[in-house]
């Protein structure tokens, strides 16, 4: 049956109607518009999906959007405030982290949740963090450097 | 030569922030008013009559706006090749037989997702289950199960609608499976082999890979009440995608407009035009409303073609002094139900590995074979890296039984700058042997080959066209100044994670020294941009780059002159710097490109500055009527191929665990010859995204198919490296300069791939001192070749 | 794009507002906490649920700590603070190694020690969406009359590939299990059938509470072959811990639907359970990787790992 929630997306509270088997991944994309979280796999494989629930990363695709009620969830649209990039961003933007684009959201919203819980990480730490968000464009050196540059520049 | 300014720089990404923020639109983001749901139910058996299909209870499903079958839209066939020899012979939806698992025989359009696939779960298909053949070598035999009689082309195929009525369109009557042959052969093959001091014959079996592309395929369409028909695709090419939509939905091709979207990858797998794209501008038409079909992962790997699985049988001959003096190579291009760009891998298995060793001596026999599985495509490199992989592999185990170095063996067969190629195409630039040297160099190879034990080490060679001479490849562009100096490049080239609109902008702004803000690229609008190749066969920079250049030195040419007027001093005295148009002799004489855009329309009867390029690949091939047709033969392979190629070597060294097969890459080196790299960092990202391709294809890749069915359709059983998977890995840009390509560029998106993965399995083999024949090579193939006393040579 | 049977939701906040709707709803129940292994399954209809009770608000279920002679885990612990949990690491170097080793950091992030415990067997026949399961007969798993992996095989084959519970049945381990009127402590090992068809005996209104380890610190570690250094599930595991007194207990994991488990009460005792294990281990054609090469490193795997420690 279809129920009313609130949910805190981006420290805003916005209110669905909907059935407690949708995703929040479906959610977030079909009822909010927030189309920068991406599906990739549908099963939880490859992390294209990642956004933070509560500061955690969280494979949206199995998540179900019910769960995420009373919580913060931040997705990449989230990120930058308003027109500044976060340092991830730029980095990504610097080191061709990216090539096609479709698992970037993901990833850096992995990468935010990491540095958070890691601000002076090894290299070998972040390729561990990142290794379940599947990219198939870069070879991942780029990313990895990408990491490693905002580590950086969030510590100054 | 001059200092570039923009080129051969690492310049940031022009659409950076659109990817970081999340802002990028890509076709899975596409949402129109009004929009429609699609579903395609699939055919879960591999052969098997359509005795009936009931709707109704479909029909009747609260939400459900359309069923279609495929009686309803009967046979309007397409493929990737559509010749007068060989026909299309695929539809969108089976019409009265089924020829692999997951074809589809039904769509449906509902108000949500969810309806359409309830809807699939009430429409009754009666099927007949009719005898399937899945191995190739079987099907070829005479009395296997026909996967094809009699195929009936439509009307007219692509090759008369594109002007090239050599014959005209003809029933294909199906022997033993064939889809089709080549055969290409030089010099004299029996004398070759007898001049041999070593012969070896070898069967190599390579899979079909999935490309992964990460966003799944999709296609949004929304057909007008004018006639138009919009369409928003995940693709790489949109001249394939309109024609193709145009001719099976009967509509003129410029009222198809294939919209701008990002594209989340390719890699050759979304190339031509796919059932879901048809299906959903087909319900489009049908309900007047928008529908968007998106593919599940399981429905991508089940019914999108992989690429594709061959067997070789190699026959080489070398003499002692390691002269290669004959070359035979028999491939078995298993096709799955239809045979799609199946006539060109054939040739493309040739041609690809044509510029790599002078051989005097060649047959190549190639032949497309029905299955009953899912159809197969192109990959990134296309028969190169299975053609590789074969080739590289002999060649180790020839130098092996002779004693040769494996490095010197190779760089003596290489060809050399200026070689004529047996087809007539000329390597104006070859930096081959180069890449060699500098990737076994950073190795150390010369040190380590051989010392330690457990340990091996592997090179590879590729090389690959920078587009090709057949239609569509040529390319044009235009660019249009605007009143604040600035500029909008108009190009048919499709961004799909390669860089190319940036790539592009720095063309424009060298050629016209501006910095480069004032360009922006519009690029992929079937509407607004000029014919156009697309992206694929490698031809973006080498063709359309080309035109792009053209089409800046065209509106730098008409700046200067009216700049000359405007400011009366010769144009010999002017240059362009930085966004303006100044004298060399009196720097105080200048003028903006802003105000060039005005004084062209108020001075010069209203002239709005609009600089136009255009080019083909292959000149002096025509692909038109009677005697001008010099198109090449794909099944002979006469004629020219392409213009330039592009070249890689990569040198590897490996640990294998001789108790458990694991393997380990303790580095990786690809060292490609790409010409100019326009974007350095760019061409580092392909390299380095090509080399962790190659190490998948190695160690984990392989889409498995069992009596017809993909039993390995997701992320986690079809397994791509992780970002835990990377080793080290040194990529090497060899700048050769072609003189043909813009500022020196040609080809770098698919050649080290090949390269990689030859390098990396011959590592493996020299790690173990086994050969393994085929890819894979996981860990328990690794243990059997291991363990297996009689096989294999070290 | 997939698309989730319908279902209703609840957030119990106590043991006992849980305990009541499994009992309510008799099997028709599913628990929901990571969501890592029951929210696919749901997606492929391999599961049903006419309700799904999200676990994790539940006070009191998440926790590490040292009770007298025992290390007590809650069931929503996740793998993740598992693995980083100094006490674990200290004490349970296996169970440390095989919270590391669990599918990628996201997963670990979010999956719970209670949930990788009992999640489902696998197997490549049945772990897929329905569409696709379309073109097999249903299997024993489904509810059918066959095992696709194996033609004319008279059970399910499917395979247990958990990570934890192998490394704690090797340290002793017991659930603390709760039904609707009772509670009752078993060794890890008994919760398990051997039947892939329903691997685990629990009753319906059953729920592990916590995972309770002896105090007692143990040598040990893990092995896991797996084709990924992330994501994938293992090929082969193997987990082995050792008292002060040589005494101990090697189990492998993922060759069947319940981890082998060999006891031994000296090294030479140890040293012979390789051959033992390699002579039990019987997997079939339903993993990757061929099952040939699958028992041999049951054998190769418990060595190296025997000579490690």
């Amino acid at each position: 049956m279809k129920r009313g929630i609130l949910l805190s997306v981006n420290g805003e509270r916005r209110e669905v109607f909907i059935e407690p088997n949708r995703t929040l991944l479906d959610v977030l994309r079909e009822e909010l518009s927030l189309t920068g979280v991406k599906e990739a796999c549908g099963r939880g494989e490859c992390g294209a999906c990642t956004v933070l629930v509560d500061g955690n990363p969280v494979n949206s695709c199995i998540t179900l959007a019910v769960e995420a009620e009373g919580k913060e969830i931040e997705t990449i649209e989230g990120l930058s405030n308003g027109g500044d990039l976060h340092p991830l961003q730029e980095a990504f933007i610097e080191h061709h982290s990216f090539q096609c684009g479709f698992c970037t959201p993901g990833i850096i919203m992995t990468a935010k949740a990491f540095l958070d819980r890691n601000p002076e990480p090894t290299e070998e730490e972040i390729k561990n963090a990142v290794a379940g968000n599947i990219c198939r464009c870069t070879g991942y050196d780029n990313i990895v450097d990408g990491i490693l540059n905002a580590a950086e520049e969030i510590k100054k | 030569m001059k200092d570039f300014k923009y080129v051969k720089k690492g310049l940031k990404r022009t659409d950076g922030e659109m990817i970081v923020t999340g802002r990028a639109k890509f076709t899975v983001d596409m949402a129109l008013p009004e929009m429609l749901f699609g579903k395609i139910l699939g055919s879960p058996y591999p052969h098997a009559r359509i005795i009936g299909i009931n709707v109704d209870k479909a029909k009747e499903l609260e939400g459900v706006k359309a069923v279609v079958t495929g009686k309803d839209i009967g046979y309007r066939r397409f493929s990737f090749i559509d010749t007068p020899a060989y026909p299309a012979e695929q539809t969108p939806l089976a019409v009265d037989r089924v020829r692999f698992v997951g074809e589809g025989v039904a769509a449906v359009a509902a108000v949500t997702e969810d309806i359409a696939a309830k809807a699939l779960d009430l429409i009754e298909v009666e099927y007949e289950e009719l005898p399937a053949v899945f191995d190739p070598e079987e099907s070829m035999k005479d009395g296997a199960p026909a996967v094809h009689d009699i195929i009936e082309p439509n009307t007219t195929t692509a090759w008369e609608d594109f002007g090239i009525p050599k014959a005209k369109s003809r029933p294909f009557k199906v022997v033993n499976n064939i889809s089709n042959r080549t055969l290409i052969e030089y010099g004299d093959i029996e004398k070759g082999f007898e001049e041999a001091d070593c012969i070896r014959e070898d069967r190599f079996e390579i899979p079909s890979t999935s490309h992964v592309a990460m966003e799944p395929h999709v296609a949004v369409a929304n057909y007008q009440p004018t006639g138009k028909l919009d369409v928003w695709l995940t693709h790489m090419g949109y001249e394939h995608k309109r024609f193709w939509l145009a001719k099976l939905l009967d509509i003129p091709m410029s009222m198809v407009r294939v919209h701008k979207t990002y594209v989340g990858g390719t890699f050759g797998g979304k190339i031509s035009i796919f059932p879901y794209e048809i299906l959903s501008a087909y319900l489009s038409r049908l309900t007047a409303r928008p529908v968007k079909i998106t593919l599940t992962r399981q429905e991508v790997f089940s019914t999108c073609p992989p690429a594709r699985r061959m067997i070789v049988y190699m026959k080489m001959g070398v003499n002692k002094e390691g002269k290669i003096t004959a070359y035979h190579s028999k491939v078995i291009d298993d096709v799955g139900a239809y045979r799609r760009s199946s006539p060109t891998a054939m040739y493309l298995a040739h041609s690809f590995r044509n510029p790599i060793y002078d051989i005097a001596n060649v047959r190549h026999e190639g032949y497309g074979v029905y299955t009953n599985k899912l159809y197969a495509t192109a990959k990134r490199g296309h028969s190169l890296q299975q053609m590789s992989f074969a080739v590289e592999s002999q060649i180790d185990m020839i130098c092996e039984e002779l004693g040769l170095d494996k490095v010197d063996m190779r760089l003596k067969n290489f060809r050399k700058k200026g070689d004529v190629l047996p087809n007539g195409d000329t390597l104006n630039s070859y930096a081959l042997p180069e890449c060699l040297k500098q990737a076994v160099e950073k190795i150390g190879w010369k040190e380590k080959y051989g010392k330690e034990k457990s340990r091996g080490f592997g090179i590879g060679t590729a090389s690959m066209f920078s587009g090709a001479h057949n239609y569509p490849f040529a390319s044009g562009a235009m660019i249009r100044l605007n009143h604040d100096g600035r500029m909008i490049l108009y190009t048919g080239q499709t961004e799909f994670g390669i860089g190319i609109d940036t790539v592009m902008a720095q063309v424009v702004a060298e050629v016209l020294d501006c910095p480069m803000d004032y360009v922006i690229v519009n690029c992929g609008d079937s509407e607004v941009s000029p014919h156009d190749v697309g992206n694929w066969l490698s031809a973006g920079m080498f063709v359309s780059g080309e035109a792009v250049r053209r089409a800046a030195l065209d509106l730098r040419e008409q700046m200067l002159n009216y700049a000359a007027t405007g400011l009366e001093i010769d144009v010999e005295d002017l240059e362009m710097n930085d966004g303006w148009i100044v004298s060399r002799s009196d720097d105080s004489k200048k003028l903006s490109f802003s105000d060039m855009s005005r004084y062209g329309i108020q001075m010069a009867g209203g002239d709005p500055l609009i600089g136009k390029g255009y080019t083909k690949c292959v000149p002096e091939v025509y692909f038109w009527k009677g005697k001008y047709n010099k198109t090449a033969s794909l099944s002979s392979g006469k004629g020219r191929f392409t213009q330039a190629y592009g070249l890689a070597a990569a040198a590897a060294e490996v640990e294998v665990t001789p108790e458990t097969g694991e393997v380990k890459i303790i580095e990786l080196v690809v060292a490609d010859d790409c010409g100019t790299p326009i974007n350095v960092k760019s061409v580092e990202g392909q390299i380095m995204s090509q080399a962790v391709m190659g190490i998948g294809d190695v160690l984990l890749e392989e889409v498995e198919i069992k009596d017809g069915i993909v039993m390995n359709p997701n992320l986690l059983e079809y397994r791509v490296p992780t970002a835990n998977d990377i080793p080290k890995i040194t990529s090497i840009i060899v700048d050769s300069y072609e003189p043909n390509g813009p500022f020196g560029a040609k080809e770098v998106g698919e050649t080290s791939r090949a390269a990689a993965i030859s390098a990396i399995a011959n590592a493996i083999c020299n790690a173990i001192g086994k050969r393994i024949c085929a890819l894979p090579m996981t860990n328990d193939r690794i243990m059997q070749a291991i363990s297996d006393k009689k096989g294999g040579n070290s | 794009m997939s698309l989730l049977a319908e279902f209703e939701y609840k957030r119990p906040e106590s043991l006992d507002e849980l305990l009541d709707l499994l009992s309510d709803f008799e099997g028709k129940a599913a628990i929901l906490a990571g969501g890592t292994d029951i929210i696919p399954r749901i997606k492929m209809g391999l599961k049903e649920p006419a309700l799904v009770i999200d676990i994790k608000e539940i006070e009191g279920l998440n926790y590490v700590k040292k009770e007298g002679e025992n290390v007590r885990i809650g069931s929503i612990t996740t793998i993740f603070d598992i693995r980083n949990n100094a006490l674990i690491k200290d004490r349970y170097p296996v169970l440390h190694e095989a919270a590391c080793l669990t599918a990628s950091e996201n997963i670990q992030l979010r999956g719970t020690l209670g949930g990788n415990i009992i999640q489902d067997t696998r197997c490549v026949y049945y772990n897929k969406p329905k569409e696709w399961r379309a073109s097999f007969k249903a299997c024993f798993k489904i509810g059918g009359g066959t095992c696709n992996a194996a033609g004319g095989a008279k059970k399910c084959f499917s395979v247990y590939c958990g990570d934890l519970a192998v490394a704690l049945i090797s340290l002793g381990a017991s659930v603390l299990i709760m039904g609707k009127d009772a509670e009752r402590e078993i060794p890890l090992e008994d919760i398990f059938t051997a039947d892939g068809k329903i691997p685990f005996s629990l009753n319906d209104g059953d729920f592990i509470k916590e995972v309770i380890i002896p105090s007692e610190k143990k040598m040990g570690g893990y092995e896991k072959l797996r084709l990924r250094k992330s994501i994938d599930y293992p090929v082969v595991n193997i987990a082995l811990s050792i008292d002060a007194e040589e005494r101990g207990r090697l189990a492998v994991g993922s060759v069947a639907a319940k981890p082998l488990l060999y006891g031994f009460s000296s090294f030479e005792e140890l040293r012979q359970l390789p051959d033992r294990a390699y002579a039990d281990a019987s997997p079939i054609n339903n993993m990757a990787l061929s099952p040939l090469y699958r028992k041999s490193m049951v054998r190769v795997l418990s060595e190296k790992l025997i000579g490690r420690i």
